[in-house]
């Protein structure tokens, strides 16, 4: 039984990379915003881009509470911003890469990355990529794959934000945001420092049938965090970019809700720190895009003051992507990677090289009927890992106020095995496989367009086997890792949003609902009794409705987001309950020449709902929020 | 705090009073009860907190799985239980993540105090006297060391740790004999024999980490020894017998591929020793094997065999032999029931983690 404890921190313990970038210039708005690299060679699958509002509201927020309040992916929080991990159209929480300029933020030891660990702060645009796409972007890409933008705007002059939040439990947020910049040259700054006590109280009762209420303890969280980059136009035709991003992630390992006052709180503590540099230059010839980079991540975890886990990487790609013609667009490339961890339990000196490379090649064949076919494979010592193809395709028709998109795609998709299923003691074993991702989508999207009405509209339906996941038994008196799960999938997504404008304003209304069923069809021996049933934390329903006004210098939005119930790991006895949150905000901006304060006022779980996302682990009921922002040359 | 506390251990005494008398009205006459139910503990994830009970009805064959949950208006354990334990109708369950032995009643499943917490990383107990002694892990030092174990003493009508005594690194299993505490340091190769007249103690060296301990018919005890994953050569492992009375070693019989948790389960008669053992890599299949304790030889063939067994018991009223399936902790168990012989008579599928045993 001791095992269980290791087993946990082998598979669960803690959080952490990959590596490179690759971009294409569209004009936004009069803003230069970059499209991500890979989207023209996906066209057949699902992409929503955060809207600006959205960030602005959670601007001392982290990624978890971006994916849980505007999309329909389920996040598994085990407590108050304590470990997030993600379950994507019902896959695993490593099967979602999170990915910063091309590096895969997962850690390579675990896996997975901690969603509560990444400030949305740093970023200026946070694209979720629904479905398989590990043809284009390489291992954990199964269930989908989140991207974490900050581009250059080629600022000229000065700007310069600065945030302040105070709330509920001893949450104070401090920020600074600055731009400087002359038209060629470019410097982008974003700092945070956050604390949260997070003694937040919860109601229990104990065994003689007495109620009390309890204080949360042992939960703290302190992070902070400096991003940096310089853009430099080298000439008419080309950019480098140095990207720098540093920061300490330190938090309190929630404990388990209590079943009796003066039961024991203290508990574990983990300490993140992270090191991500990219450096990047893009040069644009008469008939295409070079594009080449470097990478160093540096992710160090130290647990309860004692145990280090580090891996470092350093990492090089190159790619060119060629305009054959005005329909025909190849993009070919390849990257390499140095990876040195140091983990108590891997043997020393123990260093691994892997290679990408990778083909795109996208086809208009009609007008407005574009296909793209994209591989790729990684090479991993000792590993098995299979290409990953597909095939992306959509078709555009256009009516008089109307856009209607088909989409269609097939793919497989993989996942390399982490380091500690490969590399930990005695147990773990270099020759796993790949797990492998089967996916197929369709898709439709609608916009619509007349006058001061607009309207988007999108379905999506998926249908995933998941084979060869990796789980841990015992053999031969030793847990080990063993290629044994296999998984389905199948579900649908609608998305829909309503923008009206108004004398002064405009008015927004939004919608999303995802229905899935994830089902485990082999199990870890042939009699599993948890074959045919749905996996555990992974809800069938989600949805949520959003509002918001912008009227003149005032904004008022509400924000609600359901999600239903969940199996424990005791996917047979234990349900847990679902539930429904509802947020509202407002703010008030004053100008004052170029510059802008706004005041917000956050209420959060109105309701004050009683609930746990993960059985056991309290979470607050009602609680605020107050934000400032000082914007100087908005 | 405690005048509370004393309050409320008189107000549930008083209200179990009412209980056993109603029930002793109802019944009539002087039979004692066949030990056919069967407790199942499901250890449960760690850091989840789901750990249950299962109760296994053996003349009827059925399962109801989290039967103190149900018993108690759906208020659950909330730890990761380790093992379980009964002293005169009192079931204690000791348990990690949270750190607590819970208490509650045999007969009905429900609580019968608040836990005793004040104590850290407890494994397993057992009671001499008015005294239960429980072995603690104590916190993790670096690199999953552990420097500070300890035997956590309570008393068992306060139900409060009221002292400590010395033990060696990772105590495990712990019986009671003769007014002496052996216990199974399974973190070194030793047990330590605890006086418990003067509380000196002295240590014993074995071959390989200790780990659960049996008495034999003949009043020998057994403790077994294995490789706590890795850390001791497989041909270390085994059973080791101690002779109580000069607590020195005597015989010792090599079990290959003996569980590394190496628990175990003892008949009726005290003949027959069950034991837990994989097969060696890369195979994955596991065994139960058994010992007789009259000829110190291990059967030859394995009684039963199957995919990852976690835990064993054996009813000695009925002469039944439990096998626990944890499905590798990654879903439901299962529990499977034999005869003697090994012929499968039954199985049912449990909540996470099945692992320890207890018949009433």
């Amino acid at each position: 039984m001791k095992i269980i404890f290791s087993i946990s921190f082998i598979l669960f313990g803690c959080i952490g990379f990959d590596a490179i970038s690759q971009m294409k210039t569209v004009e936004l708005d009069g803003v230069t915003i970059e499209a991500l690299p890979f989207e023209k060679f996906i066209s057949g699958s699902k992409i929503k881009k955060s809207d600006s509002l959205q960030l602005e509201i959670l601007g001392q927020g982290t990624l978890a509470d971006y994916m849980q309040q505007n999309t329909t992916v389920y996040i598994k929080e085990q407590g108050n911003k304590m470990l997030a991990s993600v379950s994507f159209r019902g896959t695993g929480s490593s099967h979602t890469g999170v990915f910063w300029h091309g590096i895969n933020l997962n850690s390579l030891t675990l896996g997975n990355s901690d969603f509560n660990g990444v400030p949305l702060f740093l970023f200026d645009e946070i694209t979720v990529q629904y479905g398989g796409a590990s043809s284009l972007l390489g291992s954990d890409a199964i269930g989908g794959s989140i991207h974490l933008s900050s581009n250059p705007r080629w600022t000229d002059g000065v700007k310069l934000q600065l945030r302040q939040d105070f709330g509920s439990f001893g949450n104070v947020f401090s920020g600074i945001k600055l731009d400087l910049g002359n038209g060629k040259w470019e410097s982008k700054t974003r700092i945070f420092n956050r604390v949260l006590r997070n003694d937040f109280s919860y109601n229990i009762t104990d065994r003689l049938g007495d109620n009390f209420e309890i204080e949360q303890k042992n939960a703290e969280v302190h992070n902070y965090a400096l991003l940096q980059e310089f853009n430099r136009k080298i000439s008419s035709k080309g950019y480098l970019s140095l990207k720098g991003w540093m920061g300490k992630n330190f938090h309190q390992v929630q404990p388990l809700m209590v079943t009796a006052p003066g039961e024991d709180q203290t508990g574990d503590e983990i300490q993140d720190k992270n090191l991500r540099l990219v450096g990047a230059y893009k040069h644009f010839f008469k008939k295409g895009i070079l594009q080449s980079g470097v990478g160093y991540v540096w992710d160090y975890q130290l647990f309860n003051k004692t145990d280090v886990i580090e891996t470092k990487r350093l990492s090089a790609n190159l790619s060119y992507e060629w305009n054959l013609s005005d329909k025909t667009v190849i993009n070919a490339g390849g990257n390499a990677k140095y990876i040195v961890p140091n983990v108590w339990s891997y043997e020393e000196d123990l260093t691994e090289w892997r290679e990408d490379v990778f083909l795109s090649l996208s086809q208009e064949i009609l007008e407005h009927w574009q296909l793209s076919l994209n591989a790729r494979k990684t090479f991993v010592p000792f590993t098995e890992s299979p290409v990953a193809p597909s095939i992306s395709t959509s078709y555009l028709i256009k009516a008089h106020d109307l856009d209607l998109t088909f989409r269609a795609q097939v793919e497989r998709s993989y996942r390399i095995p982490t380091f500690n299923d490969r590399y930990w003691g005695a147990q773990g074993r270099a020759d796993l496989k790949s797990e492998k991702g089967y996916s197929m989508e369709v898709g439709h999207n609608l916009v619509w367009e007349k006058g001061d009405y607009s309207m988007d509209f999108d379905v999506a339906a998926y249908y995933m086997i998941v084979d060869d996941w990796i789980a841990w038994k015992p053999s031969g008196n030793l847990w080990r890792p063993f290629n044994l799960k296999k998984v389905e999938a199948s579900g649908i997504e609608l998305n829909g949003k309503l923008n009206w404008r108004i004398p002064h304003g405009k008015f927004e209304l939004g919608g999303m609902y995802a229905y899935n069923r994830s089902v485990l069809l082999q199990g870890i021996s042939e009699n599993d009794p948890s074959v045919g049933y749905q996996l555990p934390y992974t809800p069938k329903h989600r949805f949520g409705l959003n509002a918001s006004l912008i009227f003149k210098k005032y904004r008022f939005s509400i924000n609600n987001y359901y999600t239903g119930k969940r199996y424990g790991i005791d996917v047979i006895n234990e349900e847990i309950d679902d539930f429904f949150i509802t947020n509202i905000t407002m703010s008030k901006n004053f100008s004052i020449g170029k510059n802008m304060i706004s005041v917000e006022g956050q209420v959060l779980n109105l309701l004050d709902t009683e609930y746990q996302n993960v059985k056991r682990y309290a979470m607050p009921g009602r609680n605020y929020l107050l934000s400032l922002n000082f914007i100087i040359n908005k | 705090m405690n005048r509370i506390n004393n309050f409320m251990s008189i107000a549930v005494t008083i209200a179990g009073l009412v209980f056993f008398s109603s029930c002793d009205s109802s019944s009539g006459g002087e039979e004692i009860p066949m030990k056919t139910g069967v407790l199942i503990v499901n250890a449960g994830n760690f850091g989840q907190g789901n750990g249950s009970v299962s109760f296994y009805d053996e003349e009827v064959g059925t399962i109801a799985n989290n039967v103190i949950k149900d018993a108690n208006n759906g208020s659950d354990i909330g730890a990761t239980i380790e093992s379980i334990y009964q002293h005169e109708g009192v079931g204690f369950l000791v348990c990690n993540a949270t750190d607590k032995v819970e208490f509650f009643s045999v007969e009905d499943y429900k609580y019968l105090a608040n836990p005793t917490t004040s104590i850290s990383q407890p494994r397993y107990m057992t009671v001499a006297g008015d005294k239960a002694y429980i072995t603690c892990w104590g916190p993790w030092s670096k690199n999953f060391t552990l420097e500070e174990s300890y035997i956590a003493v309570m008393d068992l009508n306060s139900k409060e740790i009221i002292d400590s005594l010395e033990c060696g690194s990772g105590p495990e299993g712990i019986v009671s004999v003769n007014n002496k505490l052996y216990i199974a340091n399974s973190f070194e190769t030793t047990v330590t024999v605890v006086n418990l007249s003067d509380d000196s103690s002295e240590k014993i060296d074995l071959n390989a980490a200790p780990q659960h301990f049996a008495m034999d018919g003949s009043g020998t005890l057994w403790v077994t020894v294995s490789s706590n994953f890795g850390v001791h050569p497989e041909d270390k492992v085994g059973l080791q017998a101690i002779n109580t009375s000069t607590d020195s070693k005597n015989s010792f019989v090599k079990i290959p591929g003996l569980s590394d948790d190496g628990v175990l389960a003892i008949d009726g008669s005290g003949e027959n020793i069950y034991l837990l053992t994989a097969q060696p890599w890369p195979a994955t299949e596991t065994e139960v094997f058994v010992f007789d304790t009259k000829t110190n030889t291990l059967g030859s063939d394995a009684l039963v065999s199957g995919e990852n067994f976690n835990g064993i018991g054996f009813n000695e009223t009925t002469d039944k032999l439990y096998v626990a399936d944890a499905a590798g902790f990654s879903g439901n168990g299962k529990i499977m029931v034999y005869d003697v012989d090994g012929l499968a008579l039954d199985n049912q599928i449990t909540s996470i983690g099945p692992f320890h045993f207890m018949f009433k």
